[in-house]
């Protein structure tokens, strides 16, 4: 009784206590999970890897430029006339490639080979080519976990990007998500693009979420639209991708 | 020496884990099975350590809150050690049992924290299987392996 107790308090207890334990045991875990990396099979090619994953973060960084310049065009068509509007300074990324996935079945979440060291800290975005992957949760010294957007505990503040309307994009697992609380009396076509907002300050505004698969009506209070969404990036393919540091 | 060797061969296997692709949104979890063996092969304080350090491992390589595995692992290896006095542990259905115990006692623990979801009952029995079979293979391959060593001593 006294150890239930006990653990019950360490559950409750400060983040500071938690997240030490926490970078002991995966200082302890991470050099076991790079083995993998030394495969003989993998080491005959990695030359060739290394290569093809210099070319695939170029066109990574390629793609994303090209993607936050159509959404800046279609900023300035709207502010044009505001003369007085801040240019939108370039996001600054580091690439990070993924070492290993969530250890359990429950949650959605990546480890990638950047840490603190790299500058990264919890709540960056996390992206690549093809649009919003997650935000970062956690970081030691030389490694990073990221919670993937299909988790249901990572929500992102996103606009349908044709008509603006809002609303709150979060995981549904197997890859699925689902924007809630959009005005019930938007009009959202079949395959309209979904971007953040950017409002929260954690995600950069304009970059893909997803398009839409198919919209209802909340089916308990009919109060919102929820809109089913088919996500832009292929999350059981991540092996890199890019961490927007400011 | 059998210390190092079982928390080597936990890191090995936790780093399988998080490595290995997930089958129809599934992930192949292979420490409950371990927890299990030290459960059922182990003294009381050696099982209960490894169980604690295997839950602990797992939740630094997952997003979910630190500290909650260890905890169910730790009362289900206190549970099947328990029940390991009285049964056979040469038996394999104990083992699948065992196995398939800590697999679920982690996954609905996983549930309690990160919420229910469509989907979650079907992955509950996949853990619950996988773990299931998987114990009978690392019982044999472990226990063979400890008989290795007691041979080369």
């Amino acid at each position: 009784m006294l150890l239930v107790t006990g653990w019950v308090i360490f559950l409750g207890q400060p983040t500071a206590i938690a997240t030490r334990l926490r970078m002991l045991f995966v200082q302890l875990a991470t050099p076991f999970v790079r083995l993998g990396d030394y495969i003989p099979s993998v080491k005959s090619r990695r030359a060739l890897d290394q290569q093809n994953r210099q070319l695939r973060e170029e066109n990574q960084n390629l793609r994303q430029q090209l993607h936050a310049l159509a959404e800046t065009g279609r900023e300035n068509l709207r502010l044009h006339r505001l003369l007085d509007l801040k240019q939108r300074a370039p996001l600054r990324t580091v690439t990070a490639r993924v070492i290993g996935r969530d250890a359990g079945n429950w949650w959605n979440s990546l480890q990638l080979d950047r840490g603190a060291t790299d500058g990264l800290r919890p709540n960056l975005a996390v992206l690549n080519a093809d649009g919003l992957v997650g935000k970062i949760i956690a970081v030691t010294g030389g490694e990073a976990r990221v919670l993937l957007l299909t988790d249901p505990n990572c929500k992102v503040s996103a606009l349908v990007q044709d008509n603006r309307e809002p609303g709150i994009v979060a995981g549904q697992q197997d890859d699925r998500l689902l924007m809630t609380f959009v005005n019930r009396q938007a009009v959202i076509a079949a395959g309209a693009t979904v971007v953040s907002s950017g409002l929260g300050g954690v995600f950069p505004k304009g970059v893909k979420i997803g398009t839409v698969a198919t919209a209802r009506l909340h089916p308990a209070t009919g109060m919102y639209q929820e809109l089913e969404l088919k996500a832009a990036v292929d999350f059981r393919r991540l092996e890199e991708v890019l961490v927007v540091l400011e | 020496m059998i210390a190092g060797l079982s928390i080597v061969t936990l890191l090995l296997a936790l780093a399988v884990q998080v490595r290995l692709p997930a089958l129809w949104g599934c992930r192949l979890e292979l420490l409950p099975a371990l927890v299990a063996y030290a459960a059922l092969t182990f003294p009381r304080g050696g099982a209960l350590a490894l169980a604690l350090l295997a839950g602990f491992l797992h939740d630094a390589l997952s997003a979910g809150p630190f500290g909650v595995t260890p905890m169910v692992y730790g009362a289900s290896a206190w549970l099947i050690h328990r029940l390991g006095a009285v049964l056979h542990r040469e038996i394999p259905p104990l083992q699948m049992v065992a196995g398939s115990l800590v697999g679920v006692s982690g996954g609905v623990a996983g549930c309690l924290f990160a919420g229910f979801q469509a989907g979650d009952l079907w992955k509950l029995l996949w853990v619950a299987g996988t773990c299931a079979l998987l114990a009978p293979l690392l019982f044999g391959l472990l226990d063979w392996g400890r008989y290795q060593l007691r041979c080369l001593r």
